[in-house]
């Protein structure tokens, strides 16, 4: 079942432009220019309940203006989008209760508030009894585990703790689908796994639709099973994790260490990144090379060590945005 | 309304912490009023006069006073600056996505952050008043209830005008200057000097203006009530608030319509 289907969405800012300097700015006073800017260009896409969706691209790409679009903050200037069968630029206060949003980088905390405050505070917002509200309050609490914070106040939260609180936030009226906008941005590596591990509990426990931009690989490739990649507002892939990696893993990353020097050049299917002497890096195209014989060319007797590994995800996916270009 | 009471908890609880920042942005009320006090003193020890255009010099002394009052709630921040910041810094995004309506919101936040300055504000302008001038012979206890029912759909009046000062930021990259230009105008035609104090032929316009409807009308009723002329400025007090609602809710319907969230 469909929770968000999108059809021919469009976007397109009128933005205005400045000549550099003084005078620049003053003509810009009198006789302002704008350009024209498609966000998003004519985006199709449904997004089943329950489903964990990574929604990625370049900056300027168009993901928060869509997601924007998708929660009722922005108009779209084409095409409709139905949220938990709400359309967002009709009904945006009925919206508000089937869905959270997390955007990284800004706050909806009230910073001189408790955690646990806040947390009444938005409920009451949310038309939430008193009695509902301690439940879920509870309830978050266990899931995200704020235990040990609730009473402090937000400013005195570190970003992780605050991070999850504004999480907890979102999830206060147990909203159907969470909309996450960069949500590990500047968290230190253990942070950012605890915080996965937790949208991974939540996706599973409340049964929550998650909607994730994120710019950290990492978040994707551990959180999500399906990826659409967005750039200049237009949708360039929609594919499952698993064909992601499995149609553009044809390279190879092998590493080697040997016991004498080997005189290797970039050939067809083989490209040198690293050559130390002794410890080599290459990038084998498994289509046009084989791994044996790239193991046969450097003698197996001279090799000390090998270490044979996948495309790193972040560069399948800078390929993917490079090519969207072309 | 839960939620706006919630808001409104929220906010006051957050301004409970800026209590001595509010003491302190009344001396320059104090001063304001000073100034007015010493120059009205002039004007009135000068002519030797008692009664210039019907005030006598205590009466004029407390309209000042009062509408100095009034124009310190109309000079809050959340109204000016919250939603032009709000757009500015994107952080709209968060507060449109609420199941409330963002100028209940703001509203809700402006009350929040009064109920503090009414008590402060208060406090203060009887007390300076006091000093200054001493006790108004012409006030009558058995009034305060309309007169503040009036001084409430004042400081609604001003509110209102300032707020869509404010959405006008939906358009402009800056809308202080016009925030500006209303403190002036209010300045010049409120605060400073009563109705009968400006030329007959200017008197009508601003009889019937928002300005008289937000300061003067309301503060007349302190320094000298007529219970005909209360209830023609109640009367053009309401038809401004009815008027100034509807050009709010137009405004922010067209500016959130073409809002550009910025920063992505």
């Amino acid at each position: 079942m469909n929770i968000i289907e999108i059809k021919h969405l469009s976007k397109t800012f009128k933005i205005k432009e400045k000549e550099k300097g003084f005078i620049g700015s003053l003509k810009s006073i009198f006789k302002p220019k704008y350009k024209i800017k498609k966000a998003v260009n004519n985006i199709n896409l449904t997004v089943e309940k329950g489903e964990i969706l990574a929604f990625i691209g370049p900056n300027g790409a168009g993901k928060s203006t869509t997601i924007k679009m998708l929660t009722g903050i922005l108009m779209p200037t084409k095409g409709e989008s139905l949220v938990a069968g709400i359309n967002p630029a009709r009904q945006r206060k009925k919206l508000a209760y089937k869905i959270g949003t997390v955007f990284g980088q800004k706050e909806q905390l009230w910073t001189h508030l408790t955690p646990y405050d806040n947390f009444k505070f938005f409920g009451a917002i949310y038309d939430l009894k008193n009695y509902e509200i301690d439940k879920r309050i509870k309830e978050l609490s266990d899931t995200l585990e704020l235990d040990d914070f609730i009473n402090t106040p937000v400013r005195n939260l570190s970003l992780g703790q605050r991070i999850r609180c504004e999480i907890a936030a979102s999830l206060i009226h147990n909203p159907n689908i969470l909309f996450l906008d960069e949500p590990t941005i500047g968290l230190d590596p253990v942070v950012k796994e605890n915080i996965r591990v937790l949208i991974k509990r939540m996706n599973k426990e409340f049964g929550t639709t998650i909607f994730l931009t994120s710019h950290d690989v990492g978040d994707i490739e551990k959180l999500c099973k399906r990826v659409v990649i967005i750039n200049d507002g237009k949708v360039v892939l929609d594919d499952s994790m698993e064909n992601l990696k499995y149609h553009y893993l044809n390279k190879k990353i092998v590493e080697v260490k040997m016991k004498e020097k080997v005189n290797l050049k970039d050939e067809e299917g083989i490209t040198i990144l690293k050559d130390k002497g002794y410890n080599l890096k290459l990038s084998i195209d498994i289509e046009k090379k084989n791994i044996t014989d790239v193991i046969k060319l450097l003698n197996p007797d001279n090799l000390i060590d090998i270490n044979i590994s996948n495309e790193p995800l972040e560069n399948i996916i800078s390929n993917i945005y490079k090519e969207s270009k072309k | 309304m839960r939620k706006y009471f919630s808001i409104y908890k929220a906010t006051l609880l957050e301004n409970l912490q800026y209590t001595k920042g509010i003491f302190l942005s009344f001396i320059g009320t104090g001063i304001h009023i000073f100034i007015f006090f010493a120059l009205w003193k002039y004007l009135y020890s000068s002519g030797d006069k008692e009664i210039i255009n019907g005030y006598t010099f205590v009466q004029m002394i407390w309209y000042v006073t009062f509408t100095e009052f009034l124009t310190h709630f109309s000079n809050s921040i959340i109204l000016r600056k919250q939603p032009s910041t709000d757009i500015s810094n994107g952080n709209i995004a968060y507060v449109i996505n609420k199941p409330y309506s963002y100028t209940g919101y703001i509203f809700s936040r402006f009350f929040g952050e009064s109920t503090i300055k009414l008590v402060v504000t208060l406090l203060c302008s009887l007390t300076l008043g006091i000093i200054l001038i001493g006790p108004l012979s012409t006030f009558s206890v058995k009034y305060l209830p309309l007169i503040i029912i009036t001084m409430f759909f004042g400081v609604i009046i001003s509110a209102l005008i300032r707020l869509i000062i404010s959405y006008l930021s939906f358009w402009v990259e800056n809308s202080e200057p016009f925030q500006w230009l209303f403190k002036t105008v209010f300045l010049i035609f409120g605060v400073t000097f009563p109705l009968e104090m400006f030329p007959v032929w200017l008197q009508p316009v601003i009889r019937y203006s928002p300005i008289y409807a937000a300061l003067s009308g309301p503060v007349k009723m302190i320094v000298d009530f007529n219970i005909s002329e209360y209830l023609l400025v109640v009367i053009s007090q309401l038809f401004y608030i009815v008027l100034l609602l509807a050009i709010l809710v137009f405004e922010y319907k067209k500016g959130v319509e073409k809002l550009n969230v910025n920063g992505g």
